[in-house]
């Protein structure tokens, strides 16, 4: 992906300490990144968690943004790699969703909601590829540099997760559809 | 099917609501920045601390007798001529009479297998299992003796042995049972699995009492199992007696899971806010349970869900003791625990506090503290030894003695267009203590290849 000169000056100038130019970088990508965030996490309070230890990993690890890559996906990839860790790292165990008496039946569930439960179910990589390409719209390439996957690698993925959620997307199209 | 109708139906259903992200967010995380070093010192810094690990892989071979801080407990020189890291990732399991078994997965998903029968001082491999699917995936294994264990693999594969792993029978048992979420054996025939159906909206228990070569469908709702829940845990204790944690929801069968009835876990005097139980630990009728607790909470935040918008946000918590002595049926508040508790009979278990992720950097000092007492009271031992930028990756104690596996994580890579990041693994050590944790010995483990 070309990047443009503007984001080539940000990225000298924060690498050599300038917060100024760093923020000018991050800013456009935190809303994003939030987004990310809270379709991998499913928790407000811990994605922006997630995007915070994101931003300052992407400071101290600036250097290695390789040259001429983008800034964005290169922060979309911290991102999906804090929440993993952070997935992993949990050392409490909370109910994230309703209490249980505030549960509807399964027949009341909506087909968003099968749809979200699907999309959570899948394997992260899949999961984070779905995210990045389908709700943030980002493009194949890069979605493969905030993985570090080939377009092929995205393809892939992508096909294999379609594959599982096509019959829900389907249902969740005809809800809205009908509703 | 139309890719614009895939994109209008994953943004509704991702769809995090109005007013996030907060405002604030791009402040505060630039307000965090001075937590790290500016990119450029960090250079250098990475750059001595490359050059410092590469001497240390080299002089490694031999001994590694790292200095460490005053106050720090002592790790021993390992055996002259054995080297005491590897790569891979371990996990490893402490039997109550002192025998263990040690996972080590490897890059390609595959599988080593090691034992011990004289409490980690010297280990046999005991098999290999082969990559049921490309990368790491994820792997829980149970072992009931120094002979026997089950080990599964997602895809759900079953590998089980009766013989100290000499031999293994492996089934895949990924196109029965599908999507599994929790299981647990009380051997290495019988066991159970949570899965979800495919249709992804009903939760099923299946059992299976040949090592997992057949299944049958057990239970199915009402049995409850929160879709949003962290960490879904399930646990058996016998044929017929079994437990399932979701959320804050602990539910127990007594009939090998066709019913389960929930069971209150009352908070402790004096508070109100609801744990999070984990499967107890039972010893006959006498059974011990871990429990979190939300101490802190940011005011509630309504997050918009097609079922309410009821949440609780979780700040701070604390890791509590249950008891119960009739069975499982009534539990009674011990007291807080230092950390997340283990227990390896009614009275003995260890609690380990750490890493502590609220901080960043994360502090990956691990304490663990013993109980004789069923956790009524708690002493506090010296921190596992952690080199500089390594982590304690398993841990596991039986009265003194003590196994931890530790290992140094892999810099985060960074990505580049069309580039795979090259695969690497961690390097872990295994370290070994008798007098619960004051002092801890390097132990080899036998050859990789």
């Amino acid at each position: 992906m070309a990047v443009v000169s503007a984001e080539i000056g940000l990225v000298a100038g924060a690498r050599a300490g300038d917060t100024v130019a760093f923020e000018r970088l991050l800013g456009p990508w935190v809303t994003p990144g939030a987004n990310l965030a809270f379709a991998l996490l499913h928790d407000r309070h811990e994605a922006e968690d997630a995007v915070q230890e994101a931003a300052v990993k992407a400071w101290s690890k600036l250097h290695q943004l390789r040259e001429g890559a983008a800034f964005g996906p290169w922060f979309l990839g911290i991102v999906a790699h804090e929440c993993g860790s952070l997935r992993r790292s949990r050392w409490y165990r909370i109910p994230r969703g309703p209490l249980p008496e505030a549960l509807a039946a399964p027949d009341e569930r909506t087909a968003d909601d099968d749809l979200r439960r699907a999309v959570a179910r899948l394997n992260e990589k899949q999961r984070a590829a779905i995210v990045l390409h389908y709700y943030l719209d980002l493009p194949l390439d890069q979605v493969g540099q905030a993985l570090g996957l080939s377009t092929a690698g995205v393809k892939s993925r992508l096909n294999r997760a379609l594959k599982t959620l096509r019959p829900l997307l389907m249902a969740a199209e005809e809800d809205w559809a009908d509703g | 099917m139309d890719e614009r109708v895939t994109r209008r139906a994953l943004k509704r259903a991702l769809d995090p609501g109005a007013g996030f992200p907060s405002a604030t967010l791009l402040e505060r995380s630039m307000g965090r920045l001075g937590e790290r070093p500016a990119p450029v010192e960090r250079r250098s810094g990475q750059r001595l601390a490359a050059a410092v690990a590469a001497v240390l892989v080299l002089v490694l071979v031999g001994v590694l007798l790292v200095a460490r801080p005053h106050g720090a407990p002592a790790v021993e020189a390992p055996a002259a001529g054995t080297s005491p890291t590897r790569l891979g990732a371990p996990q490893l399991q402490l039997l109550p009479g002192g025998g263990a078994w040690l996972v080590e997965r490897s890059l390609d998903g595959s599988a080593l297998i090691f034992r011990t029968s004289d409490a980690g001082v010297h280990w046999t491999a005991a098999g290999r299992l082969p990559a049921f699917a490309k990368g790491a995936p994820g792997l829980a294994f149970h072992f009931f003796d120094e002979r026997s264990g089950v080990i599964e693999v997602t895809p759900f594969h079953v590998a089980s042995t009766v013989d100290g792993g000499a031999h293994w029978q492996i089934v895949d048992a990924s196109q029965t049972v599908g999507g599994v979420v929790g299981a647990d054996f009380v051997s290495a025939r019988e066991g159970w699995a949570l899965a979800v159906s495919q249709d992804v909206s009903v939760d099923v228990l299946w059992h299976t009492r040949d090592g997992g070569r057949h299944w049958e469908r057990v239970s199915q709702p009402p049995l409850f199992v929160s879709a949003e829940a962290n960490v879904v845990k399930i646990g058996f204790t016998s044929s017929s007696d079994g437990w399932l944690a979701s959320g804050s929801v602990l539910q127990a069968t007594h009939d090998g899971g066709h019913t389960w009835q929930r069971v209150d876990v009352p908070p402790a005097p004096g508070t109100s806010a609801a744990v999070t139980p984990d499967v107890p630990q039972m010893f006959g009728a006498e059974g011990l349970l871990a429990a979190a607790k939300v101490t802190a909470t940011i005011p509630p935040t309504p997050l918009p869900t097609a079922r309410g918008d009821v949440h609780i946000v979780v700040a701070q918590g604390r890791h509590e003791v249950y008891a119960s002595h009739d069975g499982g049926r009534t539990w009674s508040f011990v007291r807080e625990a230092p950390g997340e508790a283990w227990f390896s009979d009614a009275r003995h278990g260890y609690a380990i506090d750490g890493p502590d992720v609220s901080r960043t950097p994360y502090a990956f000092t691990t304490t663990v503290s013993l109980t004789a007492d069923g956790g009524a009271t708690w002493t506090a031992r010296r921190t596992v030894p952690l080199d500089a930028g390594w982590q304690e990756s398993g841990l596991a104690f039986t009265g003194q003695l003590g196994l931890a596996a530790v290992f140094q994580p892999l810099p985060y890579p960074s990505p580049a267009p069309g580039v795979r990041a090259t695969p690497s693994m961690p390097r872990y050590s295994v370290l070994r203590s008798t007098d619960g944790g004051q002092h801890w010995t390097r132990v080899p483990l036998p050859p990789q290849s």
